[in-house]
This record gives C-alpha cells, structure tokens and sequence, in this order.
C-alpha cells in the first residue's frame, strides 16, 4: 500500500510559487517529492524568487525528505506544523532554511 | 681316676648334647614345635621320664601347657608349684606343695623346675619329673637345663614373633579378601555372610555371629536394636534372626563404644551363642565413619586356648577393615545408583556414570561410546557413534583408529566382558536402551587394570546396564506424564503480552489445583483466569483440567465472566472434588484496556498505575464455586490505564502461617509497584523470589500479569510497501500507551528511520528479507527493537541523495539508540522517555 501524498503546485495571489505536500513522506514516495520539489524550486529560482513548500499538512516524514529539502535548501522557504519543527531542527534544515510555523487550524 | 674321667666324660658328652639341643631348639621357627624340642632336650639333658612347659599370659596365670609323657591335668597340678628362681626337688611326697603330685600313680618323686625368662619377662616355667624311686636331678642336671632354659627362652621370643607375624599375616590376607570380595559385590555370598565365615576360619572358631542395627541407616546413638544377621559354625540356624537391646548387652555395649574385647560371659543371653557353655569369646564392632554398622562375636570350645589380649589388635583390624569394606560397597553402588536414580534421561545417566566411573579409578578420561542397535560395525566407520567424554574433552575422531577398532569389536562381541589389551585401560561392552554401550577408562597412571578392577568394572557395568533400562522406562514415562500435565495445565504459547508463573506444591507432580489460562475470544478481547481446586497433588490436579476446560468453553459460549462462572458453578457442584474452587474470571479489550470482571471467593486482582498508585479488583465478587450453583454472579468494570500492571494470583502466592491474607496482598502490590517499570518477566521473578517463604513455597502458586497496552510485535516483508502500515499500527498502539501525538511523532520518525535503513540496506540482496518491529511500554519509556535479517550498512549521504541523516536524526529524536550489528542480522534498540 503506497503512503498516501498529494502534491500541488500554485503560484499564490501575490505571486510566490507554493509546493503544497499532504499526508506522509517517506522512501515509497520520495521520488515524487523530490521530482516536484525539483521542478517547482526550478521554476521559482527562474522567476527570480523563492520557493515555499507548505508541509503544514503533512503527518510525517523521515530524513530522505529532509535530505532532499537540504539539496534545495538555498532557494527554500518552509511552513510546517509546530510537531514537526523539532525534527527539522536536529536534523540541521532550520540553520539553512527559513521555517515557519503553521497556523493553527480548527480540523 | 675313673670316677673322674667318667664324670669328665659325662660333663662333656652333656654339654655336647646342650650345644647339640641347643642348635636343634633355634632350628625352628615354629612355635609349637620349639616349646616340644625344648621339653624333649631337657628331658635328654637329665633323663627325667616326665616334662612339661606352661606358658603365662601377659597377666601372669599359666594359660597352656606342653608336655611329654604325662597328663594334662598332672601337667596343669605341676603348674601349682611355686617354681620362682629354680626349684630342685629329692622327694616330692616330702615337700610342702608337693601333696597335689601325690594323685599320680606312681607318685612323682623327683623335680625340677626352671623359670623362663624371655626379655626380662617371665614367660612360663619348664617343669621335669620322675616316678622311679631313688631318682633325683643333680646340680649339674641343674645348670645344664638352666642353660638350655636361656637358649629356649630365646628361640621360644623369636619363634613367638614369627607366629605373631604369620596370624598378622593371616588377618590381614583376610582383610583384602575381604574388600576385594565386597568390592566386587559377589553375589553368591552376601557380605556379611563373608566376614562370619572368614572371622571363624581364622580364629579357629567354633562358632562367629555378626549383629547388625535393626533398623539401617539411623545414626549411630539412635540405634535401639541389634539383630543376628549372619552366623557361621555351631547352631548357626538357631542363633539367625535373633535380637538383642543395645542397652543391658555386650555386644551392644561393643557397638556403643566401637572397642573390641575378649570376655567368657554376655550379659544379654542370645539362644544357642551366650548358653553353649563358658568359653573365651571376642566380640568386635564394625565402625566406620561414626556409623554403627554392626558387631561379630566369635567363640572358642571351651577346652580350646582362651583368646589372648594380643590377639585382640588382630581382630580389630580385621573388623575395621570389614567395616571399611562394608561402608564402601554400599557407598559405591549407593553413589552409582544415586547418579542414575537423579538422571533424567540416558544420555544424563551415561555421562553420570561416565564420572562415576572416572572418580572410582582415578582415570585420566572415561569414555562412554552408544552404537545404536541398527547399524553395523561397517556402518559405525563411516558415521560417529555418539561418544561422552568425561575427564578430558574428546571427539570420536580423536580417538587413535586402533583403539576405535577395539572398541568397535567391542560392541559385537560379548558384553559385559572387560577387555584389557591396551596397557593402562580397560574397556567394557554393555546393554544401552537403544544398542550398545561401550565404556572405555583411561588411567591416569600407567598402572595395570588388575583382576579385582576388572571384576569391580564388570559388576558395575552390569548394574549400569539395568540403571540404563530403568532410566529409560521412567525417562519414557516421565514424558508421556509431563505432555499431558502440560495439556492440563494451560497453553504452551500465551497471547503476546502476558508472563505466568507456576509452581505445583506436590513433587515430581509439574501441575497442582491451581490454574491459569488466557483465552482469545471470538470478539478479538482476551479472557484472563486464574483459579485454585482445593488441595494440591494428583487429585487436584485432575479437577483442575476439567474446571479449566469448562471455563473455556463457557467463555466460548458467552464471552462474560458473570456468565462463565455462572456455568461453571453448575459445573462444579456436580463434579467431586470441584466445590470450593476459587477463580477469578476477567475479560480484556486489548485497545482500551477495559476489563470486565467476575470472581468466585478469589483473592482480589491488584492494579498497580504508572504512576505507582494501587487498586484490588475487589467488586463483582461472591462466593467460591459449586455451593450455591443458582446464584446470580456479579460483574464489574474497571479500565487499565497505559503502562498499569494487572496481577492474578491464587492464595498460594500471598497465604503465610500467623500473616493476614491481606497483609500478604500489599505484600505482593508494593512488590508490583516497585517492580512496575522493570520488564514483566523480570518483575514475575521479582514477585516469586519476593514472596517466597524461606523454606519455599508449600502451596501450589500461580500468577499472571499483564501490562496495558500488551507490546507491539510487527513482522513485515522488507519492502518499502510496507512502511505506511507498520507506521500505522506504531501509531496506534502509541496511542494506547498515551504516548503524546509530539512524543508520538518523534518515535514514529525514529522507528520510521530504523525500518527505512533496515528495508534499503540490510535487503538489497535479499528480496524476500522481513523485519520485525517490537514496542513495549513501562512506567516511564517506550522501548523499540527494530531486527532486521540482513547487514547493516552504515548510510552514506553520497551513496544514496534521500538517506544519510537517519541516525543523527534518531539519536537526536530518542533517548538511546543502539545499533547492535550481527552477521545473522541488524538489531536497532530505541528507547524514549515519555511524559
């Protein structure tokens, strides 16, 4: 049973190109993720700006996706559930990255 | 002139014949002899028709006499003469002493007496004599047997001491035949009928009884009895079987002091010994290692010689080496058949024996060879028969080919035959429950294997043979008994999660009235018993089995407690033996730790929290089973909270002589408190040596416990596929243990990454690789072992762009992490402090 990730990138009102991640990374699907990662941190560098990866819904992930944010990390911004900040900070991603912590949501 | 010249003559053809008798009296060694030679020459010396010699005990009476031509009593009445320095005689009718001579026909006229001194010790008094008128001893008659006394006084000491010498001699060949004897446990003669007839050939007895304790084995000053158990000569078939009090009798007095002594009376009259007349008797005890083993009383005829007291140290090493004989014959079967009667299996006895073996001979090494019965001696040099070496560690291989070869032969030609061809050992085929057992003993010292150890080996090896078939009889037994107790008692795999303990009161029984079971119901809850029959032993036992099975089916039927002790309260009061049982009867939803209850007069549930707070179980309880069987039965709820410890027990565990039962309780609830974050096998120890009263428990004791939530134990293929569910199933169980959601993701992420480096290094050659994912919670920590069967390899961030920083990711997420790499597979170990 492949774990369940969905993928979307958009580029927002005020023009900042958002990777949106939902449900859990790990080594069945991090393909995926690194090819949509690599794809939209191209298309953001192209447009002279930024990429933000929202992983505000995202429930778990492990240290292939922590590596492979570590591989863009100079054109990344990150949002992520207050659970999850911990992980990127001992695995060193927050000393390279911005994060910034999920509002909280009702559901 | 003449005159002269003819007593010139005289002197010296007398001092020829002196020098000549003499020569002839030291010529020979044999005691008996000697005395005669001496009477004889004095009697040449002087021409005296009669002669006698008495010789003197130590204490000083004239115990025998030797004489020539006359009477013993005319001998003895001689001996009432007052000899002292030398007595010469004329006319005895004449002399004060003399009238006991008188009854003589002829009366004796002439006499001589002589003293014997033999090292300044008076040793008897040579007498001569003479019935013819006109007869008389000369001075010089005299001095001539003066002289001759001396040289007799000196061949007579050196003919005693070689006597001395050779009934020491006699004894002591006694002795040895004697050990060797009992040592090789003839068993055509018992052993103590051996030492009787020994004891009365060499004392030249007319009668040898040997009295043993009446009841064996008791120590020494509790014997009460002694009981005639061999006898040999006179009246043997009267005296047998005959019984004395230790007290008020000789022998018992013998046997109480363990010293030997000579006597013409016994106290205690035993028919057909103590009435046969007054004659001498030496009574000896059998003592060895402060045990009273028995006493041998040995009887002269009464006109034989009295015993002297030098013959008493004889004795007394005869009888402590019978004594040692005896003791040791019985040790050593004894030692061999306790080693087989402790051995559970052959191959435990055969290595047993093996040391026996080895212990009694000293030897460098034992070996102990099975050939089984269906192959051959061609076979057997292909394939190892099975070989126990003892002594010095050895394989079958080590073995020299020529002395494989003999022992090979062995086990086809005769058994129980010792073979001794190879110098310093010694080899013996014997019956083996499965063919043929060949032992082999190496000595230590090349010394050869005499006669004697070839006969002790062959009685052994016999005995062994029959050992080795018992053994396997009660072995073969025993095992049928044991499957069926344990079908009895409970199920050999318990549902992960629980740990019992069971400890029947009643040896060799391994199951007693007490009981526990834990059932998987239907409905995916778990039903937790524990009950206790009255009584503990077989009986017990065999109402055990049913109650048990009966709380299973019910529980089958109806998956409630209240229901199932309903049932079975039918059940017992219709089954002997069933009344009064106590159970308690629990059911278990294994997500939320709610349990559902229901106990029948059962000592209550203890429920100790994480936190360390306790509770009993004390609702949903009535009386025990099988007394009032229409009595509706309670139920209660209660739900184990994460990380609490649930303890079932039977009185067993708890009940003390002059303690409360409840006292025994919080005994046991403070002992789960302290022991509630130890691992729950550990903590089951803890429980059983805690409580365990000093001389061990009496009763029958059983006990589960269970701690909320049970582990988690995942098993899945080693493929990526498979990460989600077991992460899920982590979750979830994380969840029961009320670990944290952000304490929860920290070890999802961690467990994740020990599964991830498990799946990418430790399977890359091997597809069809699994891992196995255990989680267990205490009071205070989640412990994870993560087991995969492959190497692990320690990631390399360039090898592979999505891993690398998986450890420092663990180590930083968890407590302690150790990677225990083992060439058969990788073991992670995880373990986190939760809050």
């Amino acid at each position: 049973m492949p774990t369940s990730l969905t993928l979307d990138t958009a580029r927002r009102n005020d023009g900042k190109l958002v990777l949106t991640a939902a449900g859990e990374i790990d080594l069945s699907n991090i393909e995926a993720f690194d090819r949509a990662l690599d794809t939209a941190a191209t298309q953001a560098v192209e447009g002279g700006g930024r990429l933000t990866v929202d992983l505000s819904a995202i429930e778990y992930l492990d240290s292939a996706a922590i590596n492979a944010l570590f591989a863009r990390a100079d054109h990344l911004h990150l949002i992520a559930h207050p659970m999850l900040i911990p992980i990127l900070r001992i695995s060193g991603l927050a000393e390279l990255v911005t994060i910034e912590p999920s509002p909280p949501t009702g559901g | 002139m003449p005159e002269e010249h003819d007593e010139l003559v005289a002197a010296r053809d007398q001092m020829e014949q002196l020098v000549r008798v003499i020569v002839e009296i030291g010529s020979d060694l044999d005691l008996d002899n000697t005395l005669r030679r001496v009477i004889n020459g004095a009697m040449e010396l002087t021409g005296a028709r009669y002669g006698a010699l008495g010789i003197r005990a130590s204490a000083g009476a004239l115990v025998s006499f030797v004489h020539e031509g006359i009477d013993d009593d005319t001998a003895r009445r001689l001996g009432d003469l007052p000899v002292g320095e030398g007595l010469r005689v004329e006319d005895l009718s004449a002399h004060p002493h003399g009238a006991g001579m008188q009854a003589h026909d002829p009366p004796m006229r002439a006499f001589l007496g002589i003293p014997l001194t033999v090292r300044g010790a008076d040793f008897g008094n040579l007498y001569l004599a003479d019935d013819r008128p006109g007869r008389a001893f000369s001075a010089a008659q005299e001095n001539a047997v003066r002289a001759l006394a001396r040289a007799a006084a000196a061949a007579i000491d050196n003919a005693r001491l070689v006597e001395r010498e050779r009934e020491s001699a006699k004894w002591t060949k006694a002795s040895r035949e004697i050990t060797t004897a009992l040592l090789s446990g003839d068993p055509q003669t018992g052993p103590l009928q051996l030492i009787v007839n020994l004891a009365l050939e060499l004392a030249d007895a007319e009668q040898a009884i040997l009295l043993v304790p009446r009841e064996p084995d008791l120590p020494a000053g509790d014997v009460d009895t002694l009981v005639v158990a061999a006898t040999a000569g006179r009246y043997a078939s009267e005296v047998i079987g005959q019984q004395v009090p230790m007290d008020g009798s000789t022998t018992g007095g013998v046997a109480r002091r363990g010293l030997p002594l000579i006597t013409e009376s016994f106290q205690y009259p035993i028919e057909g010994f103590t009435d046969v007349g007054e004659r001498s008797a030496i009574v000896m005890p059998l003592h060895a290692d402060g045990a009273v083993l028995g006493v041998i009383a040995v009887a002269r005829e009464p006109q034989q010689p009295r015993f002297g007291d030098d013959y008493l140290e004889l004795v007394s090493d005869f009888a402590r080496h019978a004594a040692i004989a005896l003791a040791l014959a019985a040790g050593r079967e004894h030692a061999l058949n306790q080693e087989l009667a402790q051995a559970d299996t052959v191959d435990d006895a055969v290595r047993a024996a093996a040391e026996e073996l080895r212990r009694l001979w000293r030897a460098r090494r034992v070996l102990a060879i099975t050939f089984p019965a269906h192959s051959s001696a061609t076979e057997t040099a292909s394939a190892a028969p099975e070989l126990v070496s003892v002594g010095e560690p050895a394989q079958w291989a080590d073995v020299p080919s020529h002395t494989r070869q003999m022992l090979s032969a062995l086990r086809d030609g005769d058994l129980l035959t010792p073979n001794t061809t190879e110098p310093g050992t010694a080899a013996i085929a014997l019956q083996h429950p499965e063919g043929v057992l060949v032992v082999w003993i190496d000595l230590a010292e090349q010394r050869p294997f005499t006669l004697e150890d070839q006969t002790l080996l062959t009685v052994l090896a016999g005995r062994l043979g029959q050992g080795l078939q018992r053994v396997h009889q009660v072995d073969q037994q025993r095992e049928t008994a044991l499957a069926l107790q344990h079908a009895i008692l409970g199920p050999a795999d318990l549902p992960h999660g629980f740990t019992v303990r069971y400890h029947p009161a009643t040896r060799p029984l391994q199951v007693g009235g007490d009981w526990y079971d834990v059932v998987d119901l239907e409905d995916g809850r778990i039903a937790l018993i524990v009950g206790d029959c009255v009584g503990h032993g077989l009986n017990a036992a065999t109402v055990m089995g049913q109650m048990r099975s009966a709380c299973r089916a019910l529980l089958f039927e109806n998956p409630s407690p209240a229901a199932a002790l309903a049932g079975m309260d039918r059940f017992a009061a219709r089954l002997p033996g069933a009344q009064c049982t106590t159970v308690v009867c629990a059911v278990l939803s294994p997500e939320t730790g709610e349990l559902v209850y229901s106990s029948a007069g059962h000592p209550p549930p203890i429920v100790v929290h994480a936190d360390g707070s306790t509770q009993l179980l004390e609702d949903g309880n009535t009386i025990a089973l099988g007394i009032r069987p229409y009595r509706s039965r309670p139920e209660a709820r209660v739900t184990l909270p994460a990380r609490a410890t649930l303890l079932l027990y039977t009185d067993g565990l708890v009940e003390r002589r002059r303690i409360s039962l409840d006292d025994g309780i919080s005994r046991a609830a403070e002992l789960v408190q302290a022991g509630r974050a130890s691992p729950l096998d550990e903590l089951a120890n803890q429980i059983m040596s805690g409580l365990a009263p000093s001389g061990g428990y009496q009763d029958d004791v059983a006990m589960l416990l269970y701690r909320h939530p049970a582990p988690l134990e995942l098993k899945f293929p080693a493929d990526v596929s498979h990460l989600a569910p077991a992460r899920r199933a982590l979750k979830s169980w994380l969840t029961r243990a009320r670990v944290n959601p952000a304490q929860a993701l920290n070890v999802l992420i961690a467990a994740g990454e020990a599964v991830a480096n498990a799946i990418e290094h430790g399977h890359r050659h091997a597809p069809d690789g699994t891992v196995r994912l255990d989680a267990t919670a205490t009071v205070d920590r989640v412990w994870l072992t993560i087991t995969d069967t492959g190497s692990w390899k320690t990631p390399h961030p360039t090898a592979n762009p999505h891993r690398g920083r998986g450890i420092t990711l663990m180590r930083g997420l968890m407590h302690d992490v150790i990677i225990d790499p083992a060439s058969a597979g990788t073991t992670v170990h995880l373990s986190a402090r939760i809050t």
